[in-house]
């Protein structure tokens, strides 16, 4: 019997320290103002103190999905570890073992089989798209899906190689650090995630690079922001279609539009475009921007959760996650909105 | 229905460093064995663990897809790539995604690619997988982790001052715990599969760390356990390898249960039986 699957439990870690992007901006040594605050509608981002990493945000993000959960951690069959960073013990970038057996460790999940999948800021949502085939399929009940995004080591290592304001290096005063993670679990087969399409666009597959820093701690990153984002937006409605048409819906049918959260002003013109292409458009797109910038891989986790917060959704609403990462990775989840509505206060 | 193997390629970069190149080439071989394909690969998955450069982002899947794409286009049109992490051990868990998406009917085709660069020579291999009959193809996929060991075996980079330092812990002990974790787990899998050990034709296992092949070839049959000639100095890929090795011979077409056997850091095991077509 074919199963359906679902959004069961969501759990996100904000760091406490505030990194504001006027005092990042105030370390750039440029002739003209950026406005970033303006172009991007980033206010300020989370960083990580002493202490924190990949592991500890998943682990934190991971105990606030499983306390608003059914399931207690050793009813846990699946751990996939999403993150594009994998620090831990400061920014030592971990290759082995997989950070998803050092969770199932610290979080007693005995029963689980695991493996970390990274895809870029498509991450959490690509292990969504391949928990729900194990889950589908009967092969395990649930799947808890974590991502520690410890990765304001971009943003602080662009400082020194920013001279001009069309630099490569721009989109890394983006970032902020957060955990996320969902659990995943069975439903009936009509319920939870109605279509989930995923396609990886290679010929733009350069347009983003990130590497470890061979001249400082952490990371680096380089991006060609016009050409990635012109991309994103033209090749989009093809994938949304797709999973549009396997749900049986139009986009003026989704309640929630929530994009991967980049800046306010690629957002708003991703929406002029697929309005002008669909001839019409979802009843909200969100935008999570100002108080946590871009978190990667966890963006769609943190502005759903803060919807639910809010209690801006309620049952039954349509969400779709439209996804947007280096390689180029498109990806579109829709679903329903079910006991998850139920379960969340005003934490906002 | 089963997912089985319908080609597979071991490829070595001439510098001995990239590989990200030689796991283009080793992907490339399989679509050309394949090719004309009537329908496209559904997922590329790259399991290795050491890439070119530190690279980060994106997955170094796609950077392998955007290497074949302009030579491949019809066949690479709808994929989905991403890279899968699971310490040496990934390419059975890769399998099991493929295996699951083609039973689905997600997907048509899959390739699992694997390799690594810097300390290791960049060799990678590619398995090409597509749908079989009801009697063959893979059929029964396990996973243990024994976390008790997970701090048995750790590696990280660091930038150290002037450059950035990749750092190897093992413990002593490491080679043996793995070997007492296998064997662990092949009971168990073969009594949940109601399998003996002598129903078992072939078993083709990770070859690290060093000395664990032919330690496993010492505790079954050595007849039955592929070990490689060490020609290549890979890591991730060595399960590949093993069955490029056991296919140029006669022993993989004639073996009709194959045990492959995954085994990394964590300490993990992976493992998957096969019913080969004959």
């Amino acid at each position: 019997m074919k199963h359906g699957s679902s959004i069961e439990s969501l759990g996100v870690y904000i760091p406490n320290r505030v990194l504001s992007t006027e005092d990042l901006e105030g370390r750039l040594k440029l002739s003209r103002p950026l406005r970033l605050e303006l172009l991007t509608g980033i206010k300020e981002r989370r960083e990580c103190e002493s202490g924190e990493d990949s592991l500890t945000l998943g682990e934190a993000a991971a105990l606030d999905c499983l306390s608003s959960s059914k399931f207690d951690s050793n009813d846990i069959e699946m751990i996939i570890y999403s993150a594009i960073t994998r620090y831990v013990g400061g920014l030592k970038h971990l290759y082995e073992p997989a950070v998803s057996i050092l969770l199932k460790e610290r979080l007693g999940c005995e029963n689980a089989i695991c493996f970390d999948l990274t895809n870029a800021c498509a991450g959490m949502l690509s292990a969504f798209h391949v928990a729900s085939d194990f889950i589908e399929r009967g092969m395990v009940e649930n799947c808890l899906v974590v991502s520690g995004e410890y990765i304001t080591s971009l943003a602080h290592n662009a400082i020194e190689h920013i001279k001009t304001p069309d630099s490569p290096q721009i989109a890394s005063l983006t970032l902020g650090d957060a955990g996320g993670a969902a659990i995943l679990s069975r439903c009936m087969p009509e319920e939870g995630i109605a279509s989930s399409k995923f396609v990886t666009l290679a010929d733009y597959s350069e347009l983003c690079m990130a590497y470890l820093s061979p001249t400082q701690t952490g990371g680096i990153m380089e991006t060609r922001m016009k050409e990635i984002h012109e991309a994103s937006i033209i090749h989009a409605p093809e994938v949304m279609e797709e999973a549009l048409s396997e749900a049986g819906l139009s986009l003026d049918q989704i309640d929630f539009l929530i994009p991967h959260q980049t800046s306010k002003q690629a957002i708003r013109s991703g929406k002029k475009y697929f309005t002008k292409y669909f001839g019409k458009m979802a009843s909200n797109v969100v935008i999570n921007l100002s108080e946590f910038g871009n978190t990667a891989s966890t963006s769609h986790a943190l502005a759903l959760h803060k919807l639910l917060g809010e209690g801006r959704v309620k049952r039954g609403d349509r969400i779709m996650l439209l996804s947007f990462a280096s390689g180029l990775v498109i990806g579109a989840m829709i679903f329903v909105i079910n006991d998850l509505a139920d379960k969340y206060g005003s934490n906002y | 229905m089963g997912a089985i193997i319908k080609a597979c390629s071991v490829s070595t970069d001439e510098t001995g460093t990239s590989y990200l190149s030689s796991a283009a080439s080793a992907v490339k071989n399989c679509l050309e064995q394949l090719s004309p394909v009537k329908k496209g690969v559904g997922l590329l998955i790259n399991t290795g663990v050491y890439p070119d450069r530190h690279i980060h982002e994106p997955a170094i899947a796609s950077l392998i897809q955007g290497v074949l794409q302009k030579s491949f286009r019809a066949i690479l049109k709808g994929t989905f790539s991403f890279d899968l992490h699971s310490g040496g051990g990934g390419v059975v868990m890769a399998l099991s995604i493929i295996n699951g998406f083609i039973e689905s009917g997600k997907i048509d085709y899959g390739v699992v690619v694997a390799g690594d660069s810097v300390p290791f020579d960049g060799t990678a291999g590619a398995l090409m997988i597509g749908r079989g009959q009801s009697d063959e193809g893979f059929k029964i996929f396990s996973q243990d982790t024994y976390t008790h060991y997970s701090s048995d075996f750790r590696s990280y980079s660091n930038y150290s001052g002037n450059a950035v330092e990749l750092f190897i812990n093992q413990d002593h002990e490491y080679l043996n715990h793995c070997l007492q974790c296998v064997k662990k787990s092949v009971r168990r899998f073969l009594l949940d599969s109601a399998l003996s050990d002598g129903e078992i034709d072939l078993i083709i296992p990770s070859q690290s760390p060093e000395g664990f092949a032919s330690a496993l070839a010492d505790l079954y049959d050595k007849e039955r356990v592929v070990v490689s000639n060490g020609e290549h100095k890979c890591y991730s890929a060595e399960v590949i390898v093993a069955i490029a090795d056991a296919q140029s011979g006669e022993i993989f077409r004639n073996s009709r249960k194959v045990l492959f056997i995954n085994v990394g850091p964590g300490i993990i095991v992976d493992l998957a039986l096969y019913l080969n077509p004959f």
